[in-house]
């Protein structure tokens, strides 16, 4: 599956660089900041291109990242980012691009930020929680009397007015009987 | 039985807040659409007009004046629905200084001319091949379309089919 996708990103790749080459028919303005990092080109600039796609939520899809959709809008949003990471954008500026334009919902993970900080901790804290309880727990059990402990002395006869009644009526047990 | 309270805080502790995320996470659409845009300034574009091959627009141009940018294709129903209207609001409004652009989304020019010939043309299309000014203006489907001010500022997003009325109510105190 991956090398497959890896052969249509390939194949791809000249399809973009078309589209790129078609500027004078629509032109979009340039971002507001400069690159902030070094221009990428070959492999280097494929490979980090793919990667920042795959974070992005393809807007017109189900769950699906722009990398592996293959949707008209998502092609038109890697053939941007592939512009953008040639350029020299760094991820860090072409996912807030996205999010500016999209909104929150273009990340396929949620920022680890506000009420979504719950989502991101819980899961740990609950583990960790659990954790905690099951070690407090178990020491505890170790300060209880264990199986290899003498039983508890049985309690006096006369604690049980029901007992001492049958004893009363058919005398003690016999010896090695159960009392 | 007594309550534990240790218990019921410990409890209380971890579900109150899974609960609020979630309540809050799906009260929300995961397909909404940002309005992001809206009060913010219009993202540039130069763009080819359909039809017109060395003719182009540039937003840049356009200060001064009310713009209506409409993201439309002719593979998509409610664009047929609400297509009626924005002939008719172009016929009003571009009397009264309102700019009206179409923008072609993720369609063929040819497809465009001929819809264009059979239902009407009342404002210039657009061309926008690779999706860049889409990209840019956060469209996530079609119809969108976008209230420009005189200052260049987005005053307004329509989702979806809009209306006349819709459209005149957005436009008038812009006049």
């Amino acid at each position: 599956m991956i090398p497959l996708l890896m052969l249509m990103l390939a194949v791809s790749a000249p399809v973009f660089a078309e589209d790129g080459g078609s500027r004078s028919a629509s032109e979009a303005a340039p971002l507001d900041e400069p690159p902030a990092g070094p221009p990428l080109s070959g492999d280097e600039a494929t490979q980090e291109a793919r990667r920042i796609a795959s974070g992005l939520r393809c807007p017109v899809c189900q769950g699906l990242s722009v990398a592996d959709s293959n949707a008209d809008a998502a092609r038109a949003m890697k053939s941007r980012i592939d512009e953008l990471v040639t350029q020299g954008y760094t991820e860090e500026q072409i996912v807030d691009y996205f999010v500016d334009r999209y909104g929150e919902f273009v990340r396929l993970e949620p920022e680890a930020e506000g009420m979504n900080l719950v989502l991101w901790l819980l899961p740990g804290g609950l583990v960790l929680g659990g954790l905690g309880w099951l070690l407090t727990s178990g020491r505890r059990r170790e300060d209880e009397p264990g199986p290899d402990a003498a039983p508890p002395e049985p309690a006096e006869a006369s604690a049980d007015p029901h007992r001492a009644a049958v004893l009363a009526d058919v005398g003690p047990p016999p010896i090695g009987g159960r009392a | 039985m007594g309550v534990n309270w240790k218990v019921l805080a410990v409890g209380l502790a971890l579900t109150v807040p899974l609960v609020a995320t979630l309540a809050t996470g799906f009260g929300k659409q995961v397909k909404a659409v940002s309005n992001n845009l809206e009060g913010r300034e219009a993202p540039v574009f130069t763009m080819e007009v359909l039809g017109e091959r060395d003719q182009t627009v540039d937003l840049g141009d356009l200060r001064g004046k009310p713009v209506v940018l409409n993201f439309w294709a002719t593979w998509c129903q409610p664009c047929k629905i609400e297509h009626p209207h924005l002939i008719k609001a172009a016929q009003d409004y571009s009397k009264r200084g309102v700019t009206f652009y179409g923008v072609l989304y993720s369609d063929e020019p040819d497809n465009a001319a001929r819809f264009l010939k059979r239902e009407g043309q009342p404002f210039p299309v657009l061309y926008d091949p690779a999706q860049r000014v889409a990209i840019d203006y956060g469209v996530t489907g079609v119809p969108e379309t976008f209230v420009i001010d005189r200052d260049g500022r987005i005053v307004h997003k329509f989702n979806g089919p809009l209306s006349y009325m819709a459209l005149a109510e957005v436009l008038e105190p812009l006049l």
